[in-house]
């Protein structure tokens, strides 16, 4: 039970990455970022083929989610870097 | 008593007085082999030592943890042998510490009792260090991935650098030599951060607070307790503001370059103090991570938002001379507790080598989780 705002919507898979940073922690080297998809925004690793040396910034880029489930008891999210073009700051 | 207005409201409430009267912090350490319970005894103990309080003076026993161990606040009681009315544990994360303190300073203001002891205590491998509660971080429930958000996104809105918050980081670690309680006691050089392992860049490890254990206690009371006990340097209580905005990090303003719940916190308590940043002469402030001292800068309003990165070297306000988060370390529920007994030593003029000079009004800031709750507390003399 939740008194907050909560509704169960389809919403598309596509989101704008608002920011994103690169994680060097061993056993743990991703690329991550937070994502808005219509509203929702999550904390989700970027997919590894994107070149963060050749693109330097991928705010407002848009991303699609290509998984989501639950691993070792946590929750995760990836996307797929579809568009470069900034689309939001 | 003191007259204040209270939340957005015009009228003036005219409150009772309260004052932090006693402090206490142990050694912030590693690890060790005692029990969260010895440790916050520790604290208490010398409160009372010092103060030569009987315990049956104490109405209320506050304790501030994340700890999972059930019924804190009565063992910690029974164990200092006090039998307080009010008997509770307060936790909010990082939060905890000045949260406890002002659920404190509520008991007292409202009447239900006249002194209450609050002690924040923590061990190392605290559940509170990771965000593990909120789906909307995924797999990415460590504090320093937020972090990281929040130092990207202000260095490319306002041109702060790297330099300038590895030198919050050689700051504080300067001023934690100085204190006895901190758990780092040799200084950093601006080289030494800047090469130190990058972690999630622009974050490396010597931008980050470690987690560690300990505890720190205050003594606060009502006018009437300090009057009746011949207290003659209390530290007056005389602005509060808490403002909590949501548990998730997906529910923080898209904004990640300023913290919208520092911002109303700070201005609830200047508000209620009747105080101007301009009049504070130290401050305590959250710098878990160095971009947090650079925003509370800015977003408790003693500079321009955008400015705080060139304002680290460049102030007048005595900023974290215990040594802050950074150069103390993090016991997570005794941290804010940390913060406000260090206000106080301050305007006590009792924090020897660490001494500010002419302090008279002090604050404390302390955030949860990415900023998604924060406190502000303001003291003066």
């Amino acid at each position: 039970m939740c008194l907050s705002q909560t509704k169960l919507s389809k919403v598309d898979k596509r989101g704008i990455i608002l920011e994103y940073a690169e994680s060097l922690a061993e056993g743990e080297s991703k690329i991550f970022g937070i994502i808005d998809m219509s509203g929702i925004r999550l904390f989700g690793e970027i997919e590894r083929s994107v070149n963060t040396k050749e693109t330097p910034t991928l705010e407002g880029a848009e991303v699609r989610m290509v998984a989501c489930g639950i691993s070792v008891g946590r929750p995760y999210y990836r996307f797929k870097l579809i568009d470069r073009k900034i689309k939001r700051r | 008593m003191q007259k204040v207005q209270l939340g957005k409201c015009c009228q003036l409430f005219e409150l009772r007085r309260v004052a932090i009267c006693y402090y206490s912090t142990s050694k912030f350490r590693k690890r060790s082999n005692s029990s969260l319970f010895e440790l916050a005894c520790e604290a208490c103990v010398d409160i009372l030592a010092k103060s030569q309080i009987s315990q049956t003076e104490i109405d209320a026993v506050l304790v501030s943890s994340s700890t999972q161990e059930p019924y804190t606040s009565s063992i910690v009681s029974e164990m200092l042998g006090i039998r307080p009315s009010i008997s509770q544990r307060i936790e909010s994360l990082c939060n905890s510490g000045t949260n406890a303190i002002i659920s404190a300073y509520s008991h007292i203001i409202s009447g239900l009792c006249d002194s209450a002891l609050v002690v924040g205590v923590e061990k190392s491998e605290s559940p509170g260090n990771v965000l593990t509660w909120d789906i909307t971080r995924g797999s990415f429930a460590f504090p320093i991935h937020w972090a990281s958000m929040f130092a990207k996104a202000h260095m490319r809105k306002f041109g702060t650098t790297e330099e300038q918050m590895a030198m919050v980081s050689v700051k504080n670690h300067r001023n934690a030599v100085n204190n006895p309680a901190a758990l780092f006691r040799k200084a950093v050089t601006l080289e030494g951060v800047m090469e130190s392992k990058k972690i999630v860049p622009p974050i490396k490890v010597l931008d980050c607070s470690a987690i560690c254990e300990g505890a720190s206690a205050v003594l606060i009371m009502s006018e009437d307790k300090v009057k009746s006990f011949g207290i003659e340097d209390p530290v007056w209580i005389t602005g509060v503001g808490m403002e909590t905005r949501s548990a998730s990090f997906a529910a923080v303003a898209a904004d990640l370059s300023a913290s919208e719940s520092v911002r109303n916190a700070a201005k609830k308590a200047f508000r209620m103090s009747g105080k101007k940043p301009r009049d504070i002469d130290v401050a305590e402030v959250h710098d878990a991570f160095t971009i947090l001292e650079i925003m509370a800068y800015e977003d408790l309003g003693f500079v321009e938002k955008g400015k705080g990165g060139r304002f680290v070297d460049n102030c007048e306000i005595a900023f974290n001379p215990r040594g802050g988060i950074l150069g103390s370390g993090h016991p997570v529920g005794a941290t804010g507790i940390a913060q406000v007994a260090e206000v106080a030593a301050q305007i006590q003029g009792k924090a020897c080598k660490r001494q500010v000079k002419d302090c008279e009004n002090g604050l404390v800031q302390n955030l949860a989780a990415a900023g998604t709750s924060a406190t502000v507390m303001i003291m003066n003399k």
